[in-house]
């Protein structure tokens, strides 16, 4: 039966081959543009899950304001201009209307924890100092002199130091002082100095010795929540007379805290608290990465669980692994600045004492990180070497006492996740909001770009599955029709001989089902096959702009950072990540032809029903 | 392949329609083209059923083909109801029709065209060639007729492929409906010569329609058809 149909399907061989070769064309169009279609889902999804959009904020400068630093060198002041800013500016600023923040917008602090067991760097091979260096000594001048220029002190005592100081005798001079106050030979004067960090005529023929300049004061720059520093007695003296009983004095007790101090911010780390570490820039960028342990999750900063990220560097010298302790006791909290600015200018708080611990807990180290070799490691928005992160809901402890610091929203600590595409309404929305004190900076690594790309391809792929599957029901409708309705008359004479009505149905559907299914297949195949080659020319095989970074963020991301790093490569570029992954699941054109097969048989089904419920005699007698 | 003597001694009426009436609708009116026609076919023999055009002759030798079912009364095939035995089968094993415009299957050969009802009953390729080839060459086809599409044949050998095909089935029953209705004298001569032969010698009841008197005058026996209405002559 089905030979039957099919020797007298091949005896009209223009007929169908017409068929097949229309059909297998349009299968094609149908084929090609459900993969493009897939292609552009599978590819959306995966930037989606790969790529990262976020913004970072930047308080704009009310004014700039020339300053002047006294150089006793050149006996001249030296001008810079400072950016002033206004008054602090909350995150609720950003609180707009319509935008579907991911994470942030978060104006991050970072805590300054202090603890004894800290080793934050390997004392063998850092040395033992013996250039530019801090030290709280107190000092005799070898005769009566004014430090406009280096003079030459005696240490009486080192109080601190952060490396062995080796000499009984420095070189001093006030060099940013234009007016400094005369010092005495027969006197004691105790002063926080910054050793022998700089030369008269260094760069003349006979440069003057290393002589050593004052540095931090008993100060404080302690802030209330507003951000308003709150007021002080301290002097912010650089040089003080130590005389008898001084240092139970107010001014002298303060120096004490000073050295307190000093010692322990040997032993400090800067903690971050974070809600999504894709926010810093370290790891957007992919400059660092997870090399041991996991990140966090969602539940450690849903739960504000006391877990922490720890680097390399801060791992390798503590002897720190994954699931391991570690104790943070959090003293201070400094707005506006990065973590390689690191600590505030003054260490005490209002009252002259040294900050006190809000928060003292276990944090259990979940996972260490590391930074790839080649990155910026003095910039604001890099990791500093033993920075610590924790979740941004971690801390429960009040702040409002420890305050050191308070500076506007800068890039490296202000940023907000946005969901990917999503720019453009943002700035819209951001325009509406009228606010001029704010710069918002959008890095989505060229996830826009590529949109538009998947976009076109996704506009072209519907207008071919559109096209491709009107134009197969036609065929399929005619040819049907020139193979089955118009061969009433054969239904007739097969029905007459005795064939049943099902028999009939096969012997006139099975050669139009084998045409089709080989149109089907060829087209599908075909289409599958060229699928990639044309997605390529269509948009030139699409790549991100790597204007803004050089990587993706994510688990397997990760990974692939963690082998370029143990090949002791630099990060590979993430190419293959993030181009238009132009390879077809087979599946797509198979369910095209299997699509294209099954209409065939319902469209022949319904036109052979047509047939065959008529009597033989109706067919014969009704005209074609 | 059924025994012609059987055929013969079987000459019970094989094939009786007993008050049988059908109409059918045109886009203006309802026709009555059988009215309560009754008659009875036996094998062995060859009956002529003529009438103006028009007069139900073709309706009523569907009918009796299996081709469609009366609206009233019966059809019974060796006295068992028609319409209570499976109408494929019928046609299959038992009724073949001859039609006056061939009905041949334009894209198979001659050869093809007679091995498809020995097909139909699941009879072996190389058997139905055979029985084929032996039909075609008895129907006085030459064998450079086997490979030949219709549309190549004259219209004499045409028909006489189509009645090849309808004795291929080796059924008891051949309905001819004008089967020298597009035939020349001298076909037309050959034509009934072969109905009259397989009535005769095979033991078939052959039935055939015409409007032609020369033809009727070769029947064993003749029907007449007028206004849907049966009358023996």
């Amino acid at each position: 039966m089905i030979k039957n149909s099919m020797r007298q399907m091949l005896r009209t061989p223009i007929k169908s081959f017409l068929f097949f070769l229309l059909l297998s064309a349009a299968v094609f169009l149908l084929a090609l543009g459900g993969c493009l279609g897939a292609m552009t889902v599978e590819n959306q999804k995966r930037f989606d899950r790969i790529f990262v959009t976020i913004g970072t904020v930047q308080q704009k400068p009310q004014y700039t304001q020339e300053e002047k630093i006294w150089d006793a060198e050149d006996q001249d002041y030296t001008a810079y201009n400072r950016p002033v800013y206004g008054d602090r500016i909350d995150e609720s600023a950003l609180d707009i209307e319509g935008v579907n923040y991911i994470s942030g917008p978060e104006n991050r602090p970072y805590y300054i924890s202090v603890h004894d067991s800290y080793m934050l760097y390997d004392r063998e091979t850092a040395g033992t100092g013996g250039g530019s260096s801090w030290a709280i000594v107190e000092v005799q001048p070898l005769e009566d002199c004014i430090p406009n220029e280096p003079v030459k002190l005696k240490i009486i005592r080192t109080l601190y130091s952060y490396f062995p100081v080796n000499s009984g005798e420095i070189y001093f001079c006030d060099h940013n002082n234009e007016n400094p106050e005369k010092l005495f030979a027969d006197k004691t004067y105790i002063m926080s100095l910054q050793l022998n960090c700089l030369r008269h005529g260094m760069f003349t023929d006979s440069p003057g010795p290393y002589e050593s300049i004052p540095c931090i004061a008993p100060d404080s720059s302690q802030k209330d929540e507003n951000g308003d520093k709150i007021p002080c007695d301290l002097s912010g003296k650089y040089i003080e007379e130590v005389t008898e009983g001084f240092y139970e004095t107010e001014a002298g007790k303060a120096w004490l805290e000073l050295v307190k101090a000093y010692k322990l911010a040997d032993y400090s780390i800067p903690v971050t608290p974070v809600s999504d570490i894709s926010l810093l820039m370290s790891f957007y960028n992919k400059d660092a990465y997870i090399k041991e342990g996991r990140s966090f999750e969602e539940t450690d900063y849903e739960e504000g669980k006391k877990v922490c990220l720890v680097s390399g560097y801060f791992a390798k010298n503590n002897k720190l692994e994954a699931g391991d302790k570690l104790p943070l006791s959090l003293i201070m909290v400094c707005f506006g600045r990065s973590t390689q600015q690191y600590l505030p200018p003054a260490f005490l708080n209002a009252q002259g004492k040294f900050y006190e611990a809000f928060e003292e807990e276990e944090y259990e180290i979940i996972g260490i990180y590391d930074l790839v070799p080649g990155t910026d490691r003095y910039s604001d928005y890099t990791l500093q070497n033993n920075e610590v992160l924790i979740p941004y809901t971690a801390v429960g402890g009040t702040i409002k006492d420890n305050i050191a610091y308070y500076g506007p929203m800068k890039g490296y600590n202000t940023s907000f996740r946005i969901p990917n595409g999503s720019i453009e309404r943002y700035k819209e929305l951001w325009e509406k909001q009228e606010n001029g004190e704010l710069d918002i900076q959008f890095y989505d690594r060229g996830y826009t770009q590529l949109k538009k790309s998947l976009d076109s391809i996704r506009k072209i792929a519907v207008i071919l599955v559109v096209s491709g599957s009107v134009t197969v029901l036609l065929i399929l409708i005619f040819f049907c029709h020139l193979f089955i309705t118009g061969q009433n008359v054969r239904t007739a004479i097969e029905r007459s001989l005795g064939m049943g009505r099902w028999q009939c149905m096969v012997s006139m559907m099975s050669a139009v089902l084998i045409l089709a299914a080989a149109g089907g297949f060829v087209g599908s195949a075909a289409g599958g096959s060229l699928t990639g080659k044309v997605a390529e020319r269509m948009e030139g095989t699409p790549q991100y702009n790597r204007e803004f970074s050089d990587g993706a963020i994510g688990a397997e991301e990760d990974e692939k950072a963690v082998n370029a790093a143990a090949n002791g490569k630099e990060a590979e570029n993430n190419v293959d990540e993030t181009e238009i992954n132009t390879s077809v699941n087979v599946g797509i054109p198979m369910a095209a032809g299997g699509i294209v097969f099954i209409s065939a048989g319902m469209i022949a089904y319904i036109m052979m029903w047509g047939n065959l419920k008529k009597e033989p005699l109706e067919l014969l007698t009704q005209k074609n | 392949m059924t025994d012609v003597k059987e055929k013969r001694e079987n000459s019970i009426p094989i094939l009786e329609a007993k008050a049988v009436s059908y109409s059918y609708r045109t886009k203006y009116q309802t026709i009555e083209a059988l009215r309560e026609v009754s008659c009875k076919f036996e094998t062995c023999k060859m009956y002529a059923i003529v009438g103006e055009s028009g007069s139900g002759k073709s309706t009523l030798l569907s009918l009796l083909a299996g081709l469609d079912v009366p609206e009233k009364g019966s059809v019974y095939i060796q006295g068992e109801d028609l319409s209570r035995k499976n109408r494929d089968q019928y046609r299959r094993d038992m009724a073949c029709v001859v039609y006056q415009a061939f009905h041949l299957f334009p894209l198979l050969t001659a050869l093809e065209n007679v091995m498809y009802p020995m097909e139909l009953k699941r009879v072996s390729k190389k058997q139905a060639q055979a029985r084929a080839k032996e039909i075609l060459l008895e129907m006085g086809l030459g064998e450079k007729i086997f490979r030949q599409f219709p549309q190549m044949m004259s219209g004499g050998e045409q028909q006489r492929v189509a009645i090849a095909r309808a004795l291929a089935a080796d059924g008891r029953i051949l309905l001819a409906d004008e089967p020298t209705g597009n035939l020349d004298s001298e076909n037309e001569e050959k034509i009934v010569e072969l109905l009259k032969k397989s009535a005769h010698e095979k033991g078939y009841a052959v039935i055939v329609i015409t409007h032609n008197p020369s033809v009727a005058a070769k029947a064993d026996m003749v029907y007449h058809m007028k206004d849907g209405r049966l009358f023996e002559k």
